[in-house]
This record gives structure tokens, sequence and C-alpha cells, in this order.
């Protein structure tokens, strides 16, 4: 169905795209752990991602006027940030010393199984084929789990 | 210990990874965006196992592995397919 859609592709190649991104920003987390400590690490990545995040909006936006949205923003989605932190401290201390793909493949159901849930609160059907397609990818995930 | 030049563009991937992450999301649905983005972890994760980027130990790829990439890529197809 969604491949009728050349963009489609281009959406699941970006999303393919984020997990290399997502790896090699664990990656250099872990190292900057190992030389500042966590609060340190976590200070860094942050504040700079805030700020780069604060010039792309000023610069797509032209105007500083309009980050008054966040006032507009519910207050819960505010909590982002707050969400986000958790698992970047936890992979922190527990990746040092494992394998990356033993490391990596053990969040991967809770993630699948939490963007099953998001797509049926969004969509409001539970396709039965993706259920089929994640038991597959974790079958997949933990035949390769370090021996 | 100094630390490398590179490890000061982190934030750059943080915003990129929520930025690639929502709009995603909002195309292609939740289910499929994580198993696209499961499949490019696992290639990323075997080549720097594969060449110890980083300062990772090495540990090379082996040929078994390729059944957990065509598990994932029927698992992503059969996601995609519905």
């Amino acid at each position: 169905m969604l491949f009728s859609k050349v963009g489609a592709i281009m959406w699941i190649l970006l999303a393919v795209m984020s997990g290399f991104v997502n790896i090699i920003n664990k990656l250099i987390n872990v190292k900057i752990k190992s030389i500042y400590g966590i609060v340190k690490g976590s200070i860094l990545n942050y504040f700079e991602g805030a700020v780069i995040s604060l010039l792309i909006s000023i610069l797509l936006t032209k105007s500083i006027n309009n980050l008054d949205v966040v006032n507009e923003i519910p207050k819960g989605y505010l909590t982002g940030g707050f969400f986000g932190i958790i698992p970047m401290v936890m992979f922190m201390i527990g990746m040092p010393g494992k394998s990356i793909l033993f490391s990596t493949t053990i969040i991967l159901a809770g993630q699948l199984v939490c963007g099953l849930i998001v797509d049926f609160l969004l969509e409001g059907n539970l396709s039965v084929f993706k259920i089929i397609g994640i038991i597959f990818i974790m079958i997949g995930v933990s035949i390769d789990r370090d021996k | 210990m100094k630390l490398p030049k590179y490890c000061y563009l982190v934030g750059i991937y943080g915003v990129i990874l929520t930025v690639l992450g929502s709009i995603c999301v909002s195309k292609i649905g939740a289910t499929i965006t994580m198993a696209a983005s499961i499949l490019g972890q696992y290639i990323c994760s075997s080549i720097v196992d594969h060449f110890g980027f980083f300062g990772n130990m090495k540990r090379c790829f082996t040929i078994t592995k390729i059944r957990t990439y065509i598990l994932i890529c029927v698992g992503i197809y059969l996601c995609v397919i519905f």
C-alpha cells in the first residue's frame, strides 16, 4: 500500500538514516562520559542541542517573536526533554564494556512495542501484519545476540 | 585526556535525531519508523563493530549475521504492506 508512493520509500530511508545517527550519537555520548562524566556529558549534549534548535528556529522563522508559540504548547509536551534524558543516562551507565550490538538489541523490543501502541492510539486499528513483522524483527535480532 | 573535536558535534546529532524522528512518525507511522531505524542502527553497529571505530574493540562481521538482516527486512516489509 505504502509502496505505491515513492515518497514513502524516501521516508523509510530517512528513518534508516536516523538509526545511523542514533548509534553515532550514543557512541559519542559514551566517549564524552568517559572523559567528562555523566553530568557534564549530559549538560554538553543538551545545552548544545538547545542552542542549535534555537538557532534553527530563528533562521527558519526569521523572527524571534514566533517563539511565543512555546506558551501555547500544552505543558505536558514540554516534559519531552525529561523523558529524553532518562534513556541517555541509562545508556551511558550500561553501555561501556558491552558489545554495541548487544546493548542496541536489548532496547529494540521496547521501541517496537511502543511504536505499535503509538500507531494504535493514532490510527485506531491494530494490523496483524505489523505484529507479525515485529515478531520477525525480534526473531532476527534475538538470534544474533552475543553469545 | 582531551576530547576529540567531533565529540563537540553531539548536540547536532541529537537535533537531527529528534527532527527525523518526528517527521518520519508523522509520515509513515511509529512502527515503520522504529523498524527502519532498527535496520539503520543494526547496519551502523555492525560497521562500528567490524572496524572498531570510536576506540571500540573490533568484532568481525560474520556471514551468519545476514540472516538477521533478512529477517529485519522481511519484518519491515510486512509492516509496510500492512
